[in-house]
């Protein structure tokens, strides 16, 4: 194919259609080799006026530069792929010393406690999770790129346990269970065959002891896939076997002491996880084996409590953390088993650094501007205000042969193209709304209040049909929009392959919010007792908050009006009935939905959390210490306060149902010869809805088109 | 001579107490026609109450009487008297009808959490009904101060003496000398002064003041810091800046010479605050009780508490310190049967005449001379057609021997019966969509002399047109005095509730979550309603609170308004089921969702899933115009009109939205307002309890 496009005299040329993660880091690994330009171009066309797609965020001028995000965005010291890209491009824009995060340790900060909500009969109870830092950096160049193997999962995850029971009070949960009186000589056969004495180190009392045992028995396992002994796995088996029953009949005694419950609660999730992966012959498999069946159910599967699978809130933290909420519905909470696993033991087990990172101003200014100034000094070319409306399908040579496009607005310099930044306290930043002054009728645009990046957008003039045709305008196709959009914009790739009709099916799709509060006390003064936090397992709708306070900064606030920032996101329950895109206003109505569910949820829900923010309703939060420069009173003011409603289908949140890994294309495998994929939706390793997993697609899609990256971190289990 | 016609429109408390008194003498009755013009098929107004499947009650929402109700009490047991049920049957004296409570408890949200104050009044001999003379301020003043007294000798022994502060711990001596003594000389002099039954001297009053003000710095000073984590510190330490901020406002203020009403222009708390309490005592649920006992919330929304200062203050000392007998009061059935039957007896043995069914349309004034205008014309539908036109509709049936008002009416003596059932029709709805069949049309001097109207304020606009047009008090009264909707729910279930996991007594609840903040456990009523062993009940309780709507009832076209509201309290129940009942009921939850309600608790089963199982239940919204409870908002009780100065000349008003010297939306109020609206009909004195102090 190459011969016959250098025949025609032109370098190949590669279209990417979106903006978000997928897309750009897209972009990024295609012209991340030195004389890239020699081989391709790269032009990326995206709707309206900012590049980010779920990640988007913008700066609302009219409210002191406040930065008004999708939702919140935390990032996990395990997204090895995504914070060397990021690394990178920090490194190679090369800010000036003392500009605005110029570096990625500025833009990034470490966030080490994490808290979730148990539920008890009569209030919540927050526990609290110190994640210890570490010296080691996330994506850094070098060694340790490399993800651990299963075994060594298994061998470390038996350390963190048998570490709870050497401090109280595990300590004493552990002396008062005792370790079984003697071995089965099968099980002793098997230690002594690997040099283990049966009496370990002294150190941990009781039932530490058997614990201890299968530690070490895991670190002497063999690391490789379908290695291990089948006798071996057996004694394994039986030492956890042993532990998970004896402590669990002393626990049950120990309900009252929320203390106790936690580190149980901890206890027998791992526990029966390490059962889980032995008995179902995950190390031989790998976790996508068990993604037909759903997390709680293969708990349950493996022996999990109803405390633990239903009340401690690390399971239910799983799920409200990968938005695993059918339609949204609380009620309906499914998450692929083998997903789920894998992601919580790389988020406690292979971070760098922190276990979370918090972004020090909104997405888009520190990942987006950042890659959109580096990739366009390195000459990709960007199309802003591009709507992709159909993808057109060859039925015999199978290629997408074009590509109708709307050509939202025409720009009053078309040569110069749109220049998208906003200078924000020196940060170049994305703004909430086209700059309305660079395009031709921006005025009358602008008073209509069209927003172009919906779906449901009352047609407006100057607006016009363009197509791509292959071979003129594209060679190859990335397509980096999300799959929630598949069904509107390539009805022909699902009508002409079952893999994308099943791969739409399967991988459901979800509404989320987003909602922003800017308070005129500091969380101290609102009644939050610890260090700032990223807490999830809260009530509904608003079940994820995080404190972000590290971003006030990067406004525009006068001095001292807002001390305390917090964002809260989670599923947002899909409306009854989606209507056709002719139904103007329903965003609209989907905005004062989330705005209805938010000030009732403030009201029913702010007191355990703040319980300094309420005034004389003991639960619901006093409207006035939010900051509304407008003075307003009472509720009014939460008007003044930022919500938003992610129903655009490429904004959908993509779910990780059990049996959804099977229904995945990989980013080279779109059925499609000319068309590669970019996105969380992709069969990327990680096969949920991340920052992580889109990294590794785009540069999965780049390394199937340029052969860069050579190396992606954690693509496979092994 | 002729007798004076007296038509009663409405037959709610305050209606019943002026139709009482007018029947009660063969001289009066020489005097008086009065007839009952009631809509639908009950009296009682919001106090109506129904008996629903399996003969059980059915409230508007949770009715007590407290203590301090002497006009109340002394009208029950008139009637009691009056209506001489045989001894053989149920509730035949009103001691079997009225029940004392003692156990009252509050949930206060403290650091995050939900803690309970529970508090236990100590009862005393006096009877309900049957106080003889008023207290003087003195003895008020006393009573404060000794209260407080015995609160600060239980934080003494409470205090600890090694305290954590942040990571160490600190051993230290926390003196209570220093408020003992302080408290001591306050409660000297005011002892000295109740003794001496010296009035109010400014001179005592001023050095009181100077004490328990120095009291509450050293309250503050010496233990806020020690009361974050222990909550009996908290109560106490509340407890006493709560007691002292309100004497301090009451000697400041002069409200014991000058009256609580004076104190009406300012919102409770704001008064209280200004007069030196704890801002933690103001969002405790010491202060916020009063809001939640008189659901003082604009519009129903608890974001905007707000209630006149003198009426919530005056609301506090008589419940809290001057009750009789109790501090409270039960009804023994439902309030319908234990309060509304014998009133409705009484009256018609003296010859009241009740016309059911009757719906009052308009009230048309007119100004006809020189004087002040009168009410010239009654328009009142008739809503059915009786099968016996002669006779007069019979309400009640009977349930285990008791004379109860039933749910609904009594369809068997309806010409239009079997349409109202099958269109299922709600006569008492002002929403409805059912037709008079006819109107009557009452004439001054030929069929009425004299009108009461004791329809509830927010049912003006829509009935009196005129005379908002001739009026401009009227026309203020019906723009500033506010009421709101309210909800209630109530719930039979299959366990007890120790079993539920509630371990002390039978309360009564307030300041819980809102909207639906008051509970009470009303399973003593089980023996009076219809169930049979096996699957009975075992506990019976109400939930109410406000109800978050229109600040202003739309009007009567909007027939499916009512549906919507019912269907936000269902939707308020059961998410407060769903979420807040395990504060209460710790082990009324299910195994997996430890905050949900365990709905097959729920008696009887409908075999429903999950929540389904809730539409076994009673839940209600009061929306209706003349259900609306009536709200004392600070700076409105100028706006309110007196019974007996209406501006027209034959009409007197009475109900708990009048100017009755109480304010607060509730059953004595109600009576007082009844109790003038008979003097100023018939010039005739009639003792008022309280009158002269408390109601001035």
């Amino acid at each position: 194919m190459s011969t016959a496009q250098e025949s025609r005299g032109r370098k190949r040329r590669i279209v990417i259609l979106g903006g978000g993660v997928g897309a750009m880091t897209a972009a990024f690994g295609l012209t991340n080799q030195p004389g890239w330009q020699e081989q391709y171009e790269v032009i990326l066309y995206n709707i309206g006026w900012r590049l980010g797609g779920k990640g988007a965020s913008g700066r609302n001028k009219d409210v002191a530069q406040r930065i008004e995000e999708h939702g919140l965005h935390v990032w996990m010291g395990h997204y090895e792929n995504a914070f060397r890209v990021m690394r990178q491009v920090y490194r190679e824009l090369g800010r000036p010393k003392g500009a605005p995060l110029a570096t990625i340790e500025e833009a990034f900060r470490k966030q080490s406690l994490v808290t979730l909500y148990e539920r008890t009969p009569t209030g919540w109870v927050d526990w609290d999770f110190p994640f210890p830092t570490n010296a080691q950096e996330p994506g850094a160049e070098g060694e340790g790129g490399e993800l651990p193997t299963l075994v060594t999962y298994l061998e470390r995850g038996l350390q963190a346990l048998l570490d709870l029971l050497h401090q109280a009070p595990g300590a004493g949960l552990a002396a008062a269970t005792p370790a079984p009186d003697a071995l089965p000589s099968r099980v002793e056969g098997v230690l002594r065959s690997l040099g283990l004495s049966i009496f370990p180190r002294v150190g941990v009392p009781g039932i530490g002891r058997t614990l201890q045992l299968a530690q070490l028995l895991a670190a002497r396992l063999p690391r490789s896939p379908g290695e291990q002994d089948p006798s071996q796995i057996e004694a394994l088996l039986w030492l956890l076997e042993e532990v998970l029953a004896r402590l669990s009949s002393r626990f049950t005694r120990n309900l009252e002491n929320s203390a106790i419950r936690k580190i149980w609660s901890v206890l027998e999730l791992g526990l029966v996880v390490a059962r889980g992966v032995l008995r179902d012959g995950v190390l031989s498999t790998g976790f996508n084996a068990i993604d037909g069946e759903d997390f709680r159910a293969w708990l349950a599967r493996h022996g999990a409590s109803d405390f633990t699978l239903h009340r401690a809130p690390l399971v239910k933290g799983m799920y409200q953390l990968l938005f695993a909420y059918i339609q949204g519905d609380p009620n309906r909470q499914q998450l692929a088993a083998g997903v789920a696993t894998r992601f919580m033991l790389r988020m406690a087990l292979t971070y760098k650094g922190a276990v979370f990172y918090k972004m020090r101003a909104g997405m888009g200014d520190v990942v987006f501007a950042p890659l959109y100034e580096l990739l366009k000094r390195r000459g990709v070319q960007f199309h802003f205000f591009h709507k992709v409306e159909n993808l057109h399908v060859h039925p015999l040579t199978r290629n997408v042969d074009r590509v109708e496009m709307t050509r939202q607005v025409e720009l009053k310099n078309p040569a110069a193209g749109y220049q998208p930044l906003v200078d924000v306290l020196g940060l170049p930043c994305w703004p909430d709304r086209p700059l309305y002054d660079q395009i031709v009728d921006g005025g009358a645009l602008e008073a209509s209040g069209v927003n172009l990046e919906s779906y449901w957008a009352r047609p407006w003039p100057g607006r016009s049909p363009i197509t791509l045709e292959r071979g003129r305008d594209y060679d190859v196709l990335v397509l980096g929009i999300s799959l929630g959009a598949f069904p509107y914009v390539c009805p022909e790739l699902l009508a002409q392959s079952a893999r994308w009709r099943r791969m739409v099916e399967e991988l459901q799709t979800n509404q989320t919010l987003g909602v922003q509060l800017w308070m005129s006390k500091t969380l101290e003064e609102l009644g939050w007792k610890e260090s700032p936090t990223v807490m999830t397992g809260y009530a509904e709708p608003l079940n994820t908050y995080a404190d972000m306070a590290q971003i006030i900064p990067r406004e525009t606030w006068p001095a001292g009006t807002v001390k305390d920032v917090a964002y809260f996101t989670a599923p947002l329950i899909d409306a009854p009935n989606i209507p056709s895109f002719t139904d103007y206003d329903f965003p609209r109505r989907e905005h004062e939905r989330l705005k209805q569910l938010s000030v009732r949820w403030l009201k029913e829900w702010i007191g355990p959390l703040w319980p300094e923010a309420s005034r004389y309703n003991p639960t619901g939060l006093d409207w006035e210490l939010l900051v509304d420069s407008g003075g307003a009173k009472g509720v009014a003011r939460f008007d003044s306060q930022y919500w938003r409603a992610n129903i655009d289908p490429p904004e959908r949140y993509v779910l990780s149902l059990p049996g959804s890994t099977a229904a995945r294309l990989g980013s080279h495998d779109s059925d499609y010869p000319n068309l590669y994929l970019a996105g969380d939706w992709t069969l990327t390793g990680l096969n949920c809805g991340c920052v992580e997993a889109a990294v590794m697609s785009g540069l999965q899609a780049s390394q199937a088109i340029s052969g860069s990256p050579g190396h992606i971190a954690g693509e496979s289990d092994f | 001579m002729k007798k004076k016609r007296v038509a009663v429109l409405g037959g709610g408390a305050a209606a019943m107490t002026t139709a009482y008194h007018l029947s009660r003498t063969p001289e009066l009755r020489d005097e008086y026609e009065v007839t009952v013009f009631q809509l639908g098929w009950r009296l009682g107004g919001k106090g109506a109450s129904g008996r629903g499947p399996h003969g059980r009650i059915e409230e508007h929402g949770l009715h007590i009487f407290w203590g301090f109700y002497e006009n109340a009490f002394a009208l029950m047991r008139e009637a009691y008297r009056e209506m001489a049920r045989p001894a053989t049957m149920p509730l035949a004296t009103f001691e079997e009808a009225f029940r004392p409570r003692a156990l009252l408890a509050m949930e206060d949200f403290v650091q995050g959490r939900w803690q309970r104050w529970v508090v236990p009044f100590p009862t005393n001999a006096r009877l309900p009904g049957e106080s003889t003379d008023e207290p003087t301020s003195w003895q008020i003043v006393e009573t404060v101060l000794r209260v407080a007294q015995e609160l600060l000798g239980k934080l003494k022994s409470r205090i600890p003496l090694v305290t954590e502060r942040g990571a160490a711990l600190i051993a230290e001596e926390v003196s209570t000398a220093e408020g003992e003594r302080l408290l001591a000389d306050a409660h000297a002099y005011a002892l000295a002064a109740a003794q001496a039954q010296a009035q109010v001297a400014e001179a005592v009053a001023d050095k009181i003041l100077g004490v328990i003000r120095e009291f509450l710095r050293w309250l503050w000073g010496r233990i806020s810091h020690l009361i974050e984590s222990n909550f009996l510190l908290y109560q106490l330490s509340v407890g006493l800046d709560f007691l002292i901020a309100n004497l301090v406002g009451i000697l400041t203020d002069k409200v014991l010479t000058q009256g609580f009403s004076s104190l009406d222009g300012q919102d409770y708390r704001e008064w209280l605050g200004r007069h030196g309490a704890n801002p933690r005592t103001l969002r405790s649920v010491l202060t916020r009780v009063i809001y939640d006992a008189a659901m003082s919330m604009i519009e129903g929304d608890p974001d905007r508490q707000a209630i006149g200062a003198g009426s919530a203050l005056r609301a506090l000392v008589r419940i809290g310190l001057t009750y009789q007998g109790a501090v409270a009061y039960e009804f023994a059935a439902s309030m319908g049967d234990v309060v509304f039957v014998p009133l409705y007896e009484a009256c018609r043995k003296n010859g009241v005449r009740f016309e059911f069914f009757h719906r009052v349309e308009e009230v048309v004034a007119e100004r006809t001379g020189d004087g002040p205008p009168r009410i010239t014309r009654l328009r009142i539908g008739r809503q059915v057609d009786m099968k016996n036109p002669s006779a007069e509709y019979e309400p009640f049936l009977t349930v285990k021997n008791l004379t109860c008002w039933p749910g609904r009416p009594l369809y068997d003596q309806i010409v239009q019966g079997e349409q109202l059932l099958r269109d299922n029709i709600d006569l008492e709805s002002f929403y409805t969509p059912w037709k008079n069949v006819s109107e009557r049309v009452l004439e001054v001097d030929k069929d009425f002399d004299q009108v009461v109207f004791g329809i509830p304020v927010a049912s003006v606009p829509f009935l009196c047109p005129t005379l908002l047009e001739l009026s401009p008090a009227w026309r203020r009264m019906v723009k500033e005095v506010a009421t709101i909707e309210t909800q209630a729910f109530q719930l039979w279930l299959s366990k007890d509730q120790r079993a539920l996991g509630w371990t002390v007594g039978s309360p009564l609840l307030t300041g819980y979550v809102e909207p639906l903040d008051t509970w009470a456990d009303m399973t003593s009523l089980l023996p009076r309603e219809g169930w049979a062993q096996p699957n009975a009940p075992l506990t019976a309780a109400y939930f109410c609170g406000p109800l978050s709507g229109p600040a202003v009832p739309p009007p009567p076209t909007e027939h499916d308004y009512p549906a919507r509201q019912k269907e936000l309290a269902r939707q308020n129940a059961v998410s407060f089921l769903k979420n807040d009942i395990g504060v209460l009921w710790p082990k009324s939850t299910q195994a997996r969702n430890s905050e949900v309600f365990d709905w097959t608790l729920l008696v009887p089963s409908n075999e429903g899933v999950g929540e389904a199982r809730f539409a076994t239940q009673y839940w209600r919204a009061n929306v209706d115009p003349s259900e609306r409870y009536t709200l004392a908002l600070p700076g409105t009780r100028e706006a309110r009109i007196r019974p007996d100065d209406t501006g027209f000349e034959n009409l007197a008003i009475c109900g708990d939205w009048v100017d009755n010297g109480f304010y607060i939306g509730a059953a004595e109020g109600a009576v007082i307002s009844g109790m003038l609206a008979f003097r100023a009909i018939t010039g005739r004195p009639l003792r008022i309890s309280g009158e002269a102090f408390w109601y001035r």
